[in-house]
């Protein structure tokens, strides 16, 4: 995983992203290899008929599921003087979707920017946020697997917006 | 004499008959409200279906947060595919519930399972009829982002409409 240099789709590191939607986010840059199997899934979300993660598939043939799990407390105060305290979402699969990721035979890549959306309809725009994200990331097969894992702690104050992660 | 007059009037009443039969047959193509009974004109989406009080309360369960929710998820698609007007019925009842002035998605979090599992159904179910109304809606979020697009109800469109 990197949080700097040039990345993937776009520059890593803490930053105002329009990759997908208007954001103040981190960006950072998961890729990997195994040495044979391929990469057959993704697991994006949360799938509502079977209440398991969804099996985005890349490559019939692969053996080989990348997973990021993720869940975060944030607290959001808009212009609009719309305030929302601390909130905790549970952890959930979030592999990144077809947009913003790369499979080729026995490697893949993909960008992520997680964060607050800067507007929100209703609400105006976001002035401040304080946001604990932990992400698990994870390559398996069987009982093979390769995880790494990450904190991330958002803060925007100011229109000053920094991340710290480890 | 009086054959011939008996025989020519009774071609003159077949003729007419025939005559009316078509003419009330082409004005029935014509005009959908003149339609004979045994001729169905009744559209996909105000045909009857069965179970729309069991899609009015799945629906209504949509905006939790539990695992019940996928559950009406599951049984929503279900009643959908029993027929035409099952499928029509379970995307008027959820439009009218989705469709609403003024939704905000991140105080409300009703709103926002409700569109996020909403949204799924319409998507598996193809429905192009109200893609303008998602369109509409395509940036309700819970005020995050991720390259999931998990945090986002407009995440239908990526992967469901093609």
């Amino acid at each position: 995983v990197d949080f700097g240099g040039p990345g993937f789709l776009q520059e890593n590191g803490p930053q105002v992203s329009f990759l997908g939607a208007t954001v103040y986010g981190l960006a950072f840059t998961v890729s990997g290899s195994v040495t044979e199997g391929g990469i057959g899934v993704f697991e994006t979300k949360t799938d509502l008929t079977t209440g398991r993660p969804k099996q985005d598939i890349v490559n019939p043939h692969g053996n080989w599921t990348v997973q990021q799990w993720t869940n975060n407390t944030s607290s959001f105060t808009y212009d609009t003087g719309t305030t929302y305290p601390p909130h905790y979402s549970p952890t959930h699969p979030d592999a990144a979707n077809e947009d913003f990721r790369r499979v080729e035979g026995n490697g893949f890549v993909y960008a992520d920017v997680p964060g607050p959306r800067i507007a929100v309809n209703g609400d105006g725009i976001l002035k401040s946020y304080d946001g604990d994200w932990n992400f698990d990331i994870k390559l398996i097969r069987g009982d093979q697997q390769c995880e790494v894992r990450f904190s991330v702690k958002l803060q925007l104050r100011n229109a000053h917006f920094q991340a710290f992660w480890r | 004499m009086h054959k011939q007059i008996q025989v020519i009037t009774l071609l003159t009443a077949i003729v007419a008959t025939a005559t009316a039969a078509l003419y009330f047959k082409s004005k029935a193509k014509s005009d959908p409200r003149a339609g004979f009974p045994s001729e169905s004109i009744v559209s996909p989406s105000v045909e009857r279906c069965e179970s729309q009080d069991d899609i009015v309360s799945e629906i209504k369960r949509l905006s939790q947060d539990t695992i019940e929710a996928g559950e009406s998820v599951r049984r929503l698609l279900i009643i959908a595919r029993i027929s035409p007007g099952c499928r029509a019925k379970t995307i008027d009842e959820l439009v009218l519930e989705m469709n609403k002035p003024q939704l905000n998605s991140q105080a409300d979090r009703r709103t926002f399972f409700l569109w996020s599992n909403g949204a799924s159904v319409l998507g598996k179910l193809k429905a192009v009829e109200v893609l303008d109304m998602l369109i509409n809606h395509s940036n309700l979020s819970d005020g995050l982002f991720s390259a999931s697009m998990s945090q986002s109800t407009g995440y239908w469109r990526n992967n469901q409409y093609g």
